[in-house]
């Protein structure tokens, strides 16, 4: 099976994601709770874990599609890209109504005998990192769709 | 509006390079502004060109669209 160029290029993106991701959350689910400065908590890890892709991705680059750009986008490739940031939208929608809803179940109902969750939304932090998670996710379905098209056609 | 039929749309581009002296497809690709990978889908059919780039295409190879073009329930 081979891969064209612009295929090379998203599974990169996608595999650096998917670790970069991997590593954030899993040293946020490290992280002691409460975090009372959640600035301090994170330290540098955000902007290391960025740095970090970034190289990453410039090197895989560099070693699996080489020198030369990936060619010019034509029709099929902007149809593709339409067709996945619209799945990836979706995501991202469905994703922020949970969020959202979560946050006013949890401000607005009490639940009589309710369970504390797994992931609890009660401070801007949490919050934040919920739509963060948010936006990697529809990142990640933006990506694999776009793989998917590729492959099935479209 | 009732719900229509989807068509599949072939084409003999594959037939029509190798009558035009066996023209690669990074040629057609080059010839009609597009990557050969879209040229590949088009030829596996897992593509259905947008009427700009059918007129083309058929253009590339010096034919009428139906005859590089056609469609079927």
């Amino acid at each position: 099976m081979t891969f064209s160029k612009r295929e090379k290029s998203i599974y990169i993106e996608l595999i650096v994601d998917i670790i970069a991701a991997g590593f954030y959350f899993s040293f946020l689910f490290s992280l002691s709770t409460p975090i009372d400065n959640p600035l301090e908590a994170l330290g540098g890890t955000l902007l290391k874990i960025t740095v970090a892709s970034i190289i990453a991705t410039i090197i895989l680059h560099t070693f699996i599609i080489g020198a030369d750009p990936v060619e010019a986008e034509d029709e099929r490739d902007k149809a593709i890209k339409h067709r996945s940031t619209q799945l990836g939208y979706y995501a991202l929608f469905t994703l922020n109504v949970i969020i959202i809803g979560s946050i006013f179940i949890d401000t607005f109902l009490e639940i009589p005998g309710s369970q504390p969750r797994f992931v609890a939304l009660d401070t801007p932090f949490m919050i934040a990192n919920a739509i963060v998670f948010a936006l990697i996710a529809a990142g990640l379905v933006k990506g694999v769709s776009q793989l998917v098209l590729y492959r099935r056609g479209f | 509006m009732s719900k229509m039929p989807k068509l599949k749309i072939d084409n003999s581009i594959r037939a029509l390079r190798f009558e035009a002296g066996e023209m690669t497809q990074a040629e057609l690709a080059n010839r009609v502004g597009v990557t050969r990978q879209t040229i590949i889908a088009l030829e596996q059919g897992k593509y259905s060109p947008s009427l700009e780039l059918a007129f083309r295409v058929a253009q590339a190879f010096g034919k009428e669209i139906g005859d590089v073009f056609s469609c079927s329930v």
